[in-house]
Formats: structure tokens, sequence, C-alpha cells
């Protein structure tokens, strides 16, 4: 007796892999968010950030748009992609193919804008930038969010080898990076 | 034998225009600073990206100098180069190897998020170094020119279809009358 007649339908491994993946970033994108992202100390002045102020520089400074734009490709997109993507996979697993190709579509046009792991190099990158001018340490909300972009990457992968095909074909013709 | 009128589609004028508007933006965003640095028993500067690759280089760091000088100057270049190809090659232009060019479509597409590298430095140093006179790290107009050309790759790069590319052949001419046996 096949197992469809069971009433069994075996799951996917890459679903099941994609959806834990996204769940695990989503579940870390909480304290990266909360945990203090990077502190600073200059001369006894002790600075700490979170991860909401890396783009308050630039929104002070009279760049609002320009913030604006660094929040959402560093901050709201991956988390908006991770929750799509979460989203995706669950509604593939239940079967539910209309709600599917929406949260496709959402999900293809998101992956280009969400750059969190651009965004933790970048901040890798001036963390040796300014060793010279201020002690640098980076938080554990920094150590949470490069596991979110980790877990994005992966949740990605599993997303473009279940829909890659799909976004080959569709009307936009494109792929996921 | 039957005359059949084969007429090349447009041109591709928003891929192109969005390719052009980024190509002219690379000279304010590279010329102008991106970031103002003034720190206690130091001379206040300005600096320009390629200001940034050196001083990286100049103080040891020149893996990270390498890095930034590729996210930051050879992948826009690279992105401006690569559509300027496509879309030559969607027009006629160049020889149509529909796979070698898909190829460097996946590449365009994957290489240009990362040149939003120096965006997210600016941003995060203007953001955490505020420690008044003691020192401080501002933006300056230069980072707007360099993001909208960031944006202006990827939308163009977006904006790129592939079914444009066709099939495998030879440049095709603007209007092609072809003699086919029916």
């Amino acid at each position: 007796m096949s197992a469809a007649k069971d009433g069994f339908v075996p799951l996917r491994r890459e679903q099941q892999s994609g959806l834990a993946f996204c769940l695990a970033g989503l579940f870390l994108a909480a304290p990266s968010f909360l945990l203090p992202f990077v502190s600073l100390n200059k001369f006894g002045n002790t600075r700490v950030c979170f991860l909401m102020n890396t783009a308050g520089g630039l929104w002070h400074n009279g760049m609002a748009a320009l913030g604006g734009w660094v929040l959402f490709c560093g901050m709201l997109a991956p988390l908006a992609l991770l929750l799509v993507l979460a989203a995706t996979f669950a509604s593939e697993l239940a079967g539910s193919l209309k709600a599917n190709q929406v949260l496709v579509r959402a999900a293809t046009m998101l992956a280009h804008w969400a750059m969190p792991e651009v965004m933790a190099l970048g901040v890798l990158v001036s963390v040796f930038k300014v060793r010279d001018l201020v002690n640098v340490r980076l938080g554990p909300g920094f150590w949470c969010y490069l596991a979110t972009a980790l877990t994005l990457l992966v949740a990605l992968r599993s997303f473009k080898v279940e829909f890659g095909d799909a976004n080959e074909t569709s009307p936009e013709g494109r792929e996921l990076r | 034998m039957k005359g059949t009128l084969r007429i090349r589609r447009p041109v591709r004028s928003k891929t192109a225009a969005l390719a052009l508007a980024a190509a002219v933006m690379l000279l304010p965003a590279n010329l102008l600073p991106v970031m103002h640095i003034a720190t206690a028993g130091r001379v206040p500067a300005d600096m320009t990206i390629f200001g940034g690759v050196k001083a990286l280089g100049e103080s040891g760091l020149w893996y990270l100098a390498a890095i930034v000088f590729t996210a930051s100057i050879v992948v826009p270049l690279v992105k401006i180069a690569g559509l300027a190809v496509l879309l030559l090659a969607a027009c006629g232009r160049l020889p149509r190897h529909r796979n070698r060019l898909a190829r460097l479509h996946s590449l365009l597409e994957t290489i240009g998020p990362w040149s939003m590298l120096d965006v997210f430095v600016v941003g995060f140093l203007s953001g955490a170094v505020r420690f008044g006179a003691f020192g401080s790290i501002e933006p300056r107009g230069g980072i707007i020119s360099f993001a909208v050309v960031v944006v202006l790759t990827l939308l163009a790069t977006q904006a790129f279809d592939r079914r444009w590319l066709g099939s495998d052949g030879p440049p095709s001419n603007a209007l092609v009358h072809e003699s086919q046996a029916t």
C-alpha cells in the first residue's frame, strides 16, 4: 500500500529544512534588535549602540532617505523576507497553491533588497577601520544578527532549490541571487 | 516562397536609462567625500571612497582595503560594463552567446548587493562614532551619490529580462527580411 493511500504524504526535506532555518532566523532576529550591537569607548566615555542606531547617524545628519534605505535593506527587508519564506515553506507543506504563488513572488522581490550579510561585513569593516580612533567591542546583538543573516542565506538556498525553476519560467523570467 | 518580416523589439530603454544614469552618478560618487572624520589630536578630514581604501591600506589592513576596493569601486564598474554588454547583445550589436550572457546576468545579480558595503560602513560609523569633541564621523554628500549608483544598477539588473537575449546566434540587424520556404 502506498504512502499516499494511507493518507500520509511524505514532506520534502528542502521545505522542512527551509522552514526550520526561517524559524531559527526569526528566533535570532529578536535578540539582534534588543541586545547591544556594539559598544564603543573613547577616553572613558562608553557608548552602546543597538541595531536600530546604525541607520540613525544618517538620519540625524539630514540624510533621512538614505537612513531609511539602510534600515530597509539591512533590517526590515531581511526580517520581512524571513517571514515570507517561512510562510512560503509552510504553505507549500500545507499544499496551499494559491497562497504559495503570491508568497513566492513576494519572496523573489524582497530577496533583491535584503542584504544582511553585506551589512554584517560592513560592520566588521567599520570596526577595523575605527579601531585606532576608538575602542570597539562587538556585542551579542551583532553575533545574533550575523547568525540571522546566515540562516537567511541557507533558507534562501532551500527556496532557490524549491522554486528556482518556477522563477526562471515566471513572467519576470528571473532567478534569485 | 513566402517572405516574412521580423522586426526587432524596441530598444531596452528602461534598463539602458538606469545603467546610463548609474554611470553618470559614478563621477560624483567617487569624487565627492563620503564621510568626515574629526577626532581629538588629529586634523579633521573629509574622505572619499578611494581615500578610505588608501587609508585602510596605509594602516596595514590591506585585506580589508582589497574588500572595500572590490565592493565599492570594482563591483559598480563591472555592473555597468556588464549591463552595457547585455544591452548591446540584446539589441543585436554583439553576438548572442545566450548561456554566457545569462551567466553574466546571474553574476551581476549576485555581486550587485555587495556594492552597498560602503553605504553600510558610512551609515554604521556615523551612527556609532559620536563622541562630540573627542571624535565623530559624519556622512557627506558623496555617499548619497554612491547609494544612488548602487540602487540604479540594482534596478537596471532587475529590469533586464533574459528573454531579450533570445537564442545563440550572430548579431541581428534592426530589420531583418527573411525568406522562408513554407
